[in-house]
């Protein structure tokens, strides 16, 4: 009671149209103004929208990452709560779908690192030295059959399935993907290398 | 990135057999987030009037539009008078 009592003295516009995120304008907004919006109101209902727009691809990403709905539902609402605390800290320099991706990936390996009590969740320098890394080109890994290629991302460990995941679903580029993982740039390009490496190995090997 | 890509279909394959987390989830996420709202909505209004106490506590007085310093360079003595 208290609580809508303050959120309708902060929140006036709120009384006139509850519902109004549902609304075709705000359907249409793209999600920088929604956080705009979000940010100078701090009218929740804005935060609901940026909810309704992502939490399938949150979810369908941690499920594919954590391999148990449980442990994914867990990990979705842990996420958006990162996203809310942090919204005034999103800089607009990517898309916002890229810095929600990120989070989620970044939260989806500390949550496996954590369970499996695992320093390194990548293929190590120990597996592959650097000067014997294949070069893979892209095409090679992109041109995978579908069914193979969900074959393979469950044989590989899961840093390098999810580096894969944000450069060839995603999109992001390294400087995305280095900021997400807090890690150097060229550190990346390896680790990428690496995966990629390893990806086909295990393609070679099965097929 | 070329137009044969799996991994994209994969995440769209993905996406459309988990189109959305459980309404738990939602009410979980929006639940958190009106306590959060709450609370900073509390600290915004009471912190100032907190702190104004605290002064208060300590001896000193809150500014009220009587005990404002007087405007330029001039002072008030102690008969309220004032040294320009």
């Amino acid at each position: 009671m208290t609580t809508e009592i303050i959120f309708s003295v902060k929140t006036p516009l709120m009384q006139n149209d509850p519902n109004r995120y549902h609304s075709k304008k705000s359907a249409t907004r793209s999600d920088s103004e929604v956080i705009k919006l979000y940010l100078s109101t701090r009218e929740t209902a804005y935060f609901s929208l940026l909810y309704s727009r992502y939490s399938g691809k949150v979810f369908s990403k941690c499920i594919s990452m954590l391999k148990d709905e449980g442990s994914a539902q867990d990990a979705t609402q842990d996420i958006f709560i990162k996203i809310y605390a942090n919204l005034a800290k999103f800089s607009e320099k990517s898309k916002f779908s890229t810095w929600i991706y990120s989070i989620t990936y970044n939260y989806c390996i500390d949550y496996l690192r954590r369970k499996k009590k695992e320093k390194n969740l990548f293929t190590g320098e120990m597996d592959t030295p650097p000067d014997i890394i294949e070069d893979v080109e892209d095409s090679e890994l992109l041109e995978i059959e579908l069914s193979k290629l969900k074959i393979i991302l469950e044989k590989i460990p899961v840093g390098d399935k999810a580096i894969l995941m944000m450069k060839y679903q995603e999109e992001m580029s390294i400087k995305e993907i280095a900021e997400a993982l807090e890690k150097t740039e060229s550190a990346i390009k390896m680790k990428i290398k690496r995966a990629k490496a390893k990806a086909l190995s295990v393609y070679r090997d099965l097929y | 990135m070329g137009a044969n890509n799996s991994f994209k279909q994969l995440g769209k394959e993905e996406e459309e057999r988990y189109p959305s987390p459980p309404p738990e989830t939602e009410l979980g996420v929006m639940g958190n987030v009106r306590v959060f709202s709450f609370m900073s909505n509390v600290l915004e209004l009471y912190l100032p009037k907190v702190f104004e106490m605290f002064v208060s506590l300590i001896g000193g007085a809150p500014e009220t539009d009587d005990h404002k310093a007087p405007e330029g360079n001039s002072r008030v003595d102690g008969d309220g008078r004032r040294d320009s």
